[in-house]
């Protein structure tokens, strides 16, 4: 075969390979990636890193604060937390011990005037001792529940108290923060503009570098698409004579040769 | 020349009672130095007293050797009546025929018993005794056994009264609190509005024990030994105060508490006084009804080692205080007070009464060594008792002129057959002259009666009469005594042998010479 190769390679340019084995131009990939940027503010600084990570940063004053409302808020919340027996024993006590004057006058009075009317030695099955006195036992003993309800009442208004304290102390131990988060929105903003403006520019860049890839791609492909139109229309009449024979036996001219 | 007589006239002598306390030849020649089982009359007139009639006639053996320290007349709204008495350390009941009525199993070891009735039941109480409750349905019981609980030794009281509708008392080992009932029951003193009052803290010279109690004027009374506590309102015992107090008078025996309608009469340290006016008059010494006999009466109360007993008898008009151990009574007539405002007082000694109850039909009963007795005719368990009257010094207005009394003429009403001794003494010696005389018979003859007294009772000389004596009705004496000797103060005395009839001595004139003066 091999005068047959010596038609092909006849035939054939030696440019032809070339249009395989030249390659095409590399596409110069534009840098578009995150931009790490900084936030500062008076409330503090905020620093982006480029993998996304962002980290706050207060300022120490505004830290303080924050450290002062936040200790508040547990302070309170642990107040808040503890059982309320004491705290109704301590404002009872209170409560009892501006009451015990007053009542102890009463009851002076009272004793003076059943001494008087001779009647401390006075016991009965129905009050126990006088009617006076059974009187005063009772206002004793309602000043006495008044207080203990007032206690229970005032002990769990303070708990109440010092929970919303809790809740407000921890709500503004977060001001700072938020003060400093909120300094992060227009920066945010800022930095999306400069990204959308360097995405834009890479994407621009890589469009142009595929536009001129694909030329280079078409230009070769017109190249090897001229090449195959050539042989395809060479071959072809070569096919045709070499198939071409007697009309009778159908055999090719050319096997009559040998 | 020879001295006129003077007729000196003694009208109603010892009208105004005994006394005691005032000089004799001080005194108002109305008093009596002595006047002995004597009363004031009807009339104002120095009198014997009643006797004695018993009325038991079995069942005395009862009394043992003791004599009846209690009588009580319990009354129910159904009418029933019954008499109690309390001797030998029993519970008798009846009058003619004394039945002992302790409760089984219960054995007092004293007849000091304060025993009241209260809506329609009769409470007995006594010191350091389980109270008993009578009615007439159950009989007599103890409080354990009508509540069906054991009683509290606080109940076991010496005083009690009902009073405002509850049962008060007090007593035991606690002298300082007085328990009141619930309302209308007696036996309940718990629940309910029972109550009590300790007045410890009440005396208005700091401490006392309590005697006695009364209900008087709506109030409460309180009888310390040395001061009295009078609460108001006591309707509402829990609501009661003190109304008022008195310090320094009190009551030493509660048997001698009696209500007199206007006032509340008892025996203090000092003598008999009343509540009204102890009250009045905060002790003042003008209230001392005894005042007349008040140093006798104090030595007398000193001595005492057992309860006094005491009357109210508005029939008689007295007031009663019985000294059973000394056989003495003090008759105090209520008809009327003194100038001083002390009651006219006799004296009753050698006498039976050792005990008294007023009933509501009027009759007096009488406690005596023989049973229950009544208050009535004139002689001591069919005994006689000697009635005596002795004048105070008499000076007839000169104590200085010697006196010869030459003759007394007594007027004496009723007493017949009685032997009266006339008695006359000069410069306060105890030996007097005596002369007697006989009071004439004079008994009412009734018509158809079937014994006739006439022809049948001696007089005194020893005679018969023989004749018919027709009178006004009430037999009057007014033997003539001739007297002799002489001295500046005269006593004259007057005694009788009472058995049986009243006698009442209505004047005693006097003729006396009048002397020189000593």
């Amino acid at each position: 075969m091999s005068w047959l190769d010596s038609i092909i390679k006849g035939l054939i340019p030696d440019t032809l390979g070339d249009i395989y084995s030249t390659p095409l131009p590399t596409i110069d990939v534009p840098d578009i990636t995150f931009k790490p940027f900084t936030v500062s503010g008076p409330s503090g600084t905020i620093n982006t890193d480029p993998s996304g990570g962002t980290s706050y940063s207060l300022d120490p004053t505004q830290q303080a604060m924050a450290s002062k409302f936040f200790g508040g808020a547990g302070a309170f919340a642990d107040r808040a937390m503890v059982d309320t027996g004491q705290r109704e024993t301590d404002i009872y006590n209170r409560i009892r011990a501006a009451q015990s004057p007053e009542e102890q006058r009463a009851a002076q009075l009272l004793e003076e005037r059943m001494a008087a009317q001779g009647r401390l030695g006075v016991s009965t099955a129905q009050y126990g001792g006088t009617p006076e006195q059974l009187a005063m036992a009772k206002a004793q003993a309602e000043a006495q529940n008044t207080a203990m309800l007032s206690a229970m009442q005032q002990a769990q208004a303070e708990q109440a108290q010092q929970a919303s304290l809790a809740g407000q102390f921890l709500q503004q131990s977060y001001a700072p923060q938020a003060a400093l988060l909120s300094s992060f929105n227009p920066a945010l903003n800022v930095a999306s503009m400069a990204d959308v403006g360097r995405r834009q520019q890479g994407e621009f860049d890589i469009e142009a570098q595929i536009a001129a890839l694909q030329g280079a791609l078409g230009q070769q492909q017109g190249q090897a698409s001229l090449y195959g139109g050539v042989y395809s229309g060479l071959l072809g009449g070569l096919g045709s004579i070499l198939t071409s024979g007697n009309s009778e036996t159908g055999r090719p001219w050319w096997l009559d040769i040998f | 020349m020879a001295q006129p007589l003077q007729s000196i006239n003694l009208i109603a002598p010892g009208f105004k009672g005994v006394n005691t306390e005032d000089s004799p030849i001080a005194q108002d020649q109305s008093f009596a130095d002595i006047a002995d089982n004597a009363v004031i009359d009807k009339r104002g007139r120095i009198a014997a007293r009643k006797g004695v009639v018993l009325l038991t006639t079995s069942g005395a053996t009862e009394l043992g050797t003791d004599h009846i320290h209690r009588i009580h007349e319990f009354f129910d709204d159904a009418g029933n009546v019954e008499i109690f008495s309390a001797t030998n350390n029993k519970i008798l009941k009846g009058t003619t025929t004394l039945t002992e009525v302790t409760p089984a199993a219960y054995t007092p070891t004293a007849n000091n018993w304060k025993i009241v009735n209260f809506n329609d039941k009769a409470y007995f109480f006594q010191n350091n005794h389980e109270p008993l409750v009578y009615d007439n349905a159950t009989g007599l019981r103890t409080f354990g056994t009508a509540n069906g609980t054991t009683t509290p030794s606080y109940l076991y009281g010496s005083e009690a009264i009902a009073a405002y509708g509850r049962l008060w008392t007090v007593g035991g080992s606690d002298t300082q609190t007085i328990y009141w009932s619930d309302l209308l029951i007696g036996t309940s003193f718990t629940g309910g509005s029972s109550g009590s009052i300790n007045v410890s803290k009440a005396w208005p010279d700091g401490s006392d024990e309590v005697v006695a109690l009364a209900a008087h004027n709506n109030l409460l009374i309180i009888f310390g030994k040395h001061s009295i506590l009078a609460y108001a309102n006591a309707f509402s015992p829990a609501e009661m105060a003190l109304a008022d107090t008195v310090a320094g008078v009190g009551c030493i025996d509660r048997n001698s508490v009696q209500h007199i309608g206007t006032d509340v009469l008892f025996l203090s340290s000092s003598g008999v006084r009343s509540f009204g006016r102890a009250v009045q008059e905060k002790s003042l010494p003008l209230s001392d009804l005894s005042l007349n006999i008040k140093t006798e009466l104090i030595e007398i109360v000193q001595l005492l080692t057992q309860p006094v007993q005491s009357v109210y008898s508005p029939e008689n008009s007295f007031y009663l205080l019985t000294f059973p151990e000394l056989s003495t009574t003090y008759c105090f007539d209520l008809k009327g007070t003194l100038e001083n405002r002390a009651y006219r007082v006799t004296k009753w000694v050698s006498a039976p009464f050792k005990s008294f109850c007023q009933r509501k039909n009027g009759e007096l009963l009488v406690g005596t060594l023989s049973g229950v007795g009544q208050y009535t005719g004139y002689s001591d368990l069919t005994e006689s008792f000697r009635f005596r009257y002795y004048s105070p010094g008499l000076t007839f207005g000169d104590p200085s002129k010697l006196k010869m009394v030459k003759k007394l003429k007594p007027t004496i009403i009723g007493g017949n057959s009685s032997l009266v001794s006339v008695k006359w003494g000069y410069d306060f010696s105890t030996s007097y002259n005596t002369l007697d005389f006989g009071v004439g018979n004079q008994v009412p003859f009734y018509f158809n009666e079937a014994t006739t007294q006439f022809g049948t009772s001696p007089d005194t000389g020893g005679t018969v009469f023989t004749e018919a004596e027709f009178t006004g009705g009430i037999i009057t004496s007014r033997p003539t005594i001739n007297t002799s000797g002489n001295g500046s103060i005269v006593t004259i005395g007057i005694e009788a042998e009472i058995n049986g009839f009243p006698l009442s001595l209505q004047e005693i004139n006097v003729l006396a010479l009048i002397g020189r003066t000593l």
